[in-house]
């Protein structure tokens, strides 16, 4: 296929979106160089563009088989391409950490290398200008980051969600996944879909026994060649190795059901009629509901909740008349 | 002529459809467990007035899910005759075997008194006895009779005439003051107000429900004639 310059949607530092013949979609091109430090370093890496598509195509794959919405389309026409749905990107960078490497260390000053009692969840800001400077919950919603179907917490559960596959197949392979970087956004639905690219420039990936660096941080520190070591990466991702994702494990959930907002809930009503009956006049609004607290069984937490999606949509509230918002996290996290 | 009167723990009214059944028709009935899945051959079904399931999530919401109620829904689907009455409304709506939800009356109140309704399809198989328009007079005995669907929903309804029974007048906040409605095929037909408890009218098999029984009673001998 010939390519125009005017086909060119954005050019980034790693990537060209280019428009696609196909209506909503885009062909993603990976750029042949490295950057880090936010630009300062730069260096063109001829074939590196083509191990981080096929690296990054294999990721997404790997969470389609899971079931997690990302935009990955198809591999592309060239090594160095992937075919993507076209999303309307969130700007920002989510970082899950399991390990303390990198910028973590120096702001909250742990140890290099230590392992967190539980997955971590950091937010940043897109913006080069700034830095990327870290955002929290208020932050984001004073700037209108999100778009309206997509909560903070279930951007932090589908990340929590990305982390267990990748944790565990990167552990079948002997190799930790101390943390990575993901960029979502939504399409034309409003659908929260995972997009960027899961290439070894956003992971932070490291041999369990020898500490080998997989990822760009040999780039970063000089510390090995990065296609060799890019190279190193992906074949043991080829290994044909069983996903150590087959043991049920127990996952809590929290459903809350209420009644939907053009629905006279005469129930509420009492209720706000008993509080100003007893003197309690500035109270003008009250919505009763229900809670269900559930702990449920499966292999992943996507599972859990696509499981539990329907068990809230089917049995635990009747669409009809009402609504329901769904709370999943590991054991402990709620319950 | 055999009836089936599905008994849920909890369900209440069954006695009176089995009833209508064997005292007033003088055909035969069966009770159906919730638990078992055999309909045992029945002509028709009728889910009856109660509390199933203690009432215990919302009302009808758990009954849905008893393994006869999955025979029920075939049974349905084949376009044979299910009659569910006050819970058993509740039953057909959680169900999806018919559309809508029933909601809590607006006044917050057990209702149990007599209503007026009227009839608005006498083309059912349930109301060709009666009249069309004509005005009844039912019990009713409930807390969540209160009929709620989106406008699309309600104006398919009385596009296609599925409204079958009207409260003369708005008695627990019903869209419509709909009383009783069945599904596009008609075989399916679910009502708040109890004609069952109104079969006697001064020691006659007279009373203002009894039609509904003999309308229904005479569909399925026209379908067992024609088969």
């Amino acid at each position: 296929m010939t390519t125009t310059a005017s086909d060119v949607l954005i050019e980034g530092k790693a990537k060209i979106v280019r428009q696609d013949t196909t209506a909503h979609q885009v062909r993603v091109i990976f750029k042949d160089c490295a950057t880090a430090f936010n630009g300062e370093k730069f260096s063109e890496i001829p074939g590196k563009g083509e191990l981080n598509a096929k690296i990054s195509g294999m990721l997404f794959q790997l969470l389609e088989e899971h079931h997690i919405p990302t935009c990955f389309v198809a591999l592309g026409e060239s090594a160095n391409e992937l075919v993507y749905n076209n999303l309307t990107m969130i700007p920002l960078e989510v970082v899950v950490r399991n390990h303390a490497y990198g910028s973590v260390c120096k702001r909250f000053g742990f140890e290099q290398g230590m392992a967190f009692k539980q997955p971590l969840v950091e937010y940043f800001l897109k913006n080069d200008a700034a830095n990327d400077p870290q955002i929290t919950e208020s932050m984001i919603q004073e700037r209108g980051s999100l778009p309206a179907s997509i909560s903070l917490s279930l951007l932090e559960r589908r990340a929590l969600q990305i982390n267990e596959i990748f944790v565990a197949f990167f552990e079948a392979r002997g190799i930790r996944c101390a943390d990575f970087k993901l960029e979502f956004g939504v399409d034309a639905q409003g659908v929260l879909m995972l997009g960027d690219e899961l290439s070894p420039d956003n992971f932070r990936l490291r041999d369990v026994k020898t500490a080998q660096v997989l990822d760009k941080d040999v780039f970063r520190l000089d510390l090995a060649d990065l296609i060799e070591t890019y190279q190193t990466l992906l074949k043991r991702m080829e290994a044909p190795t069983k996903l150590a994702l087959d043991q049920p494990r127990t996952y809590w959930a929290q459903v809350f059901v209420k009644s939907r907002k053009n629905i006279l809930n005469p129930e509420s009503k009492a209720i706000l009629t008993s509080l100003h009956n007893v003197g309690f006049t500035s109270v003008n609004g009250l919505q009763a509901g229900k809670r269900f607290e559930v702990q449920i069984e499966a292999n992943t937490m996507m599972a859990a909740e696509r499981q539990l999606l329907k068990i809230a949509e089917d049995v635990l509230s009747n669409p009809v008349i009402e609504d329901f918002e769904l709370e999943l996290g590991l054991s402990g996290g709620v319950s | 002529m055999k009836f089936g009167i599905v008994v849920f723990p909890g369900s209440n009214c069954e006695r009176d459809s089995f009833d209508a059944a064997v005292r007033a028709l003088n055909e035969e009935a069966v009770y159906l467990w919730h638990q078992d899945t055999d309909l045992q051959g029945v002509d028709a079904v009728i889910l009856p007035g109660g509390f199933s399931y203690g009432d215990y999530l919302r009302s009808g919401a758990l009954a849905r899910f008893s393994p006869m109620l999955n025979s029920v829904r075939t049974f349905a689907e084949q376009g044979r005759p299910v009659l569910g009455i006050c819970n058993g409304f509740q039953v057909l709506t959680e169900s999806h075997l018919l559309p809508g939800a029933l909601t809590r009356n607006t006044s917050l109140q057990f209702l149990c008194r007599q209503v007026a309704l009227t009839v608005e399809n006498t083309k059912t198989l349930y109301t060709h006895q009666y009249t069309q328009g004509q005005t009844i007079t039912l019990p009713i005995a409930h807390a969540e009779g209160n009929y709620f669907a989106q406008p699309d929903t309600i104006k398919q309804l009385e596009d296609n005439h599925q409204v079958v029974f009207r409260y003369a007048e708005d008695v627990n906040g019903s869209i419509n003051r709909i009383a009783g409605i069945c599904n596009k095929a008609g075989n399916v037909l679910g009502m708040m107000p109890h004609p069952e408890r109104n079969l006697w009218k001064q020691t006659q098999w007279t009373g203002e429900g009894r039609p509904l029984f003999d309308s229904l009673y005479t569909s399925i001998l026209k379908t067992l004639a024609s088969v």
